[in-house]
């Protein structure tokens, strides 16, 4: 298979500020703003391990207000594992994500294999309208993994992407680099112990 | 003339009668002066007549069995297709030929409602701005695509009479995406192919001095109703910024939203599209904020 190559790619979709871009920041950088900027689309990357090599994660962020449906089409095509986001606050962009699974349905043809998490942002927020079970019942329908998720409060965010990586049963990775790395990561931090004894 | 045959006379019937037509024509053309006295190209097809037919043009007979000329998509004039060529940029669309209001050229629908700009921006625009200009996310959250969908489909039945009230669409998202909608589906965008590179040009200057004089310049080679369309649209937008500290929507934020919207690369390549993101943005952000010295 040529889409072997040593790159993860997980698009994450969603309506326009449900935060998208909140929880890719979050777990990339591990920082939230409360900034109100739209996104055109973002691609980041983190290193992963995957069997028992290291790879690289690539997460594209894509734009919420259905400015490109032509570029949709293609991150589509290219991902490996994706992400829908709504906000618990709006029953309307839960909707909004109908279109977008029923356009993953149609370029993947079969789902089953693809690993697709379902994720209700916002959960520190006390105005819901998305009940948990509704959640989990699309979530059911669509035969998809579910969570909800804070950003702002970092509630789930790394247990969202370590599950996501988790339901590729092709390939075994883990967001922890294991042994070579994390020996190198204590070494240095030996040094630096040292450097500030010295 | 009793000699000729009941032929001949049908024809002469005919012709008088094309004749006819092509005089009613141009005596409305001249009769209303409420029109905006907008340019339009005419839209002209090969087309094959039943029957004799005339040139309304040069009122020669148009010769052949199929084929015989062009007809105009918007206004229904018959011409030979060589006279196609000289007859003047003076098409007016009857509603009988244009149907639909999303996806028609815009200089076509305006001319066929006889209004200024499109309908469905002037309806929106009052809409929303009735509504109040406070809901946070104007512009950048969607609503539901089946009731934008929806709204498209009653401006398409309804032209001008179509329903947009909150009695009807309670989600102001959806009005401010069916109005997203009507720019995106626009044959020709608003910002026309043929004046992009212009307005792209304008992005990559720094001095804001030579910006505004460049982009001035460029607005000059939109067509007369796109251009007011824009102007409408910027008058409006510059309001929505005016209340950004309920709807947090910057000139800088409505650019991503609206960039492309209103501007679409000619060509479909995809790097140079996506190069092209990011200036598309700064053209309508600049828009906006100077529209006041702009239009």
């Amino acid at each position: 298979m040529p889409e072997q190559s040593n790159d993860y790619r997980v698009v994450v979709f969603g309506a326009g500020g449900v935060g998208k871009s909140s929880l890719v920041l979050r777990f990339v950088k591990g920082t939230f703003r409360d900034t109100y900027i739209p996104t055109v689309e973002d691609t980041y990357r983190q290193v992963i391990s995957c069997d028992k090599s290291v790879c690289t994660l690539q997460i594209t962020d894509t734009t919420g207000s259905h400015q490109f449906p032509a570029m949709q089409r293609l991150s589509i095509s290219k991902g490996h594992a994706f992400i829908l986001v709504y906000s618990i606050t709006s029953k309307q962009s839960l909707e909004e994500l109908k279109p977008i699974y029923q356009q993953v349905l149609a370029i993947k043809g079969n789902v089953e294999a693809i690993p697709i998490m379902l994720v209700g942002n916002k959960s520190d927020e006390t105005q819901r309208e998305v009940e948990t079970k509704d959640g989990e019942a699309q979530a059911n329908q669509w035969k998809c993994a579910f969570m909800e998720t804070s950003a702002k409060t970092n509630h789930n965010v790394t247990e969202l992407f370590q599950e996501l990586l988790n339901l590729d049963k092709k390939r075994n990775m883990s967001l922890n680099i294991d042994g070579k790395r994390s020996g190198k990561q204590s070494r240095a931090e030996r040094l630096k112990g040292k450097c500030s004894v010295m | 003339l009793i000699l000729r045959s009941p032929d001949s006379l049908v024809m002469d019937l005919s012709f008088a009668l094309s004749q006819l037509t092509s005089l009613v024509r141009r005596a409305t053309l001249r009769e209303n002066d409420l029109a905006p006295k907008y340019e339009k190209v005419h839209n002209f097809k090969v087309h094959t007549f039943r029957g004799p037919h005339w040139c309304e043009y040069c009122a020669n007979f148009m010769w052949g069995l199929i084929a015989q000329g062009v007809k105009c998509a918007d206004c229904g004039l018959n011409v030979h297709k060589q006279c196609s060529k000289v007859v003047p940029n003076d098409c007016q669309p009857d509603l009988r030929h244009v149907k639909k209001v999303y996806s028609c050229d815009l200089t076509t629908l305006v001319k066929a409602h006889n209004t200024k700009r499109p309908m469905v921006v002037d309806m929106c625009i009052q809409e929303i701005e009735a509504r109040g200009l406070q809901s946070e996310g104007l512009y950048r959250i969607s609503g539901f695509s089946e009731l934008i969908e929806d709204v498209k489909l009653s401006f398409d039945r309804d032209g001008e009479k179509a329903d947009i009230s909150s009695n009807v669409y309670e989600d102001i998202n959806i009005i401010t995406g069916a109005l997203k909608l009507y720019f995106r589906e626009l044959p020709i965008p608003i910002i026309t192919y043929d004046a992009y590179p212009r307005f792209i040009e304008t992005a990559k200057i720094a001095d804001p001095e030579k910006r505004l004089e460049s982009l001035h310049e460029a607005l000059k080679l939109l067509p007369p109703a796109h251009c007011e369309t824009l102007r409408y649209l910027m008058a409006h937008l510059k309001r929505v910024t005016q209340c950004e500290k309920e709807n947090l929507m910057s000139s800088e934020n409505l650019g991503i939203v609206f960039g492309p919207t209103l501007m679409r690369a000619p060509e479909l390549d995809a790097m140079t599209a996506l190069n092209d993101i990011r200036y598309q943005r700064l053209v309508v952000e600049t828009l906006i904020t100077n529209e006041d010295v702009l239009f």
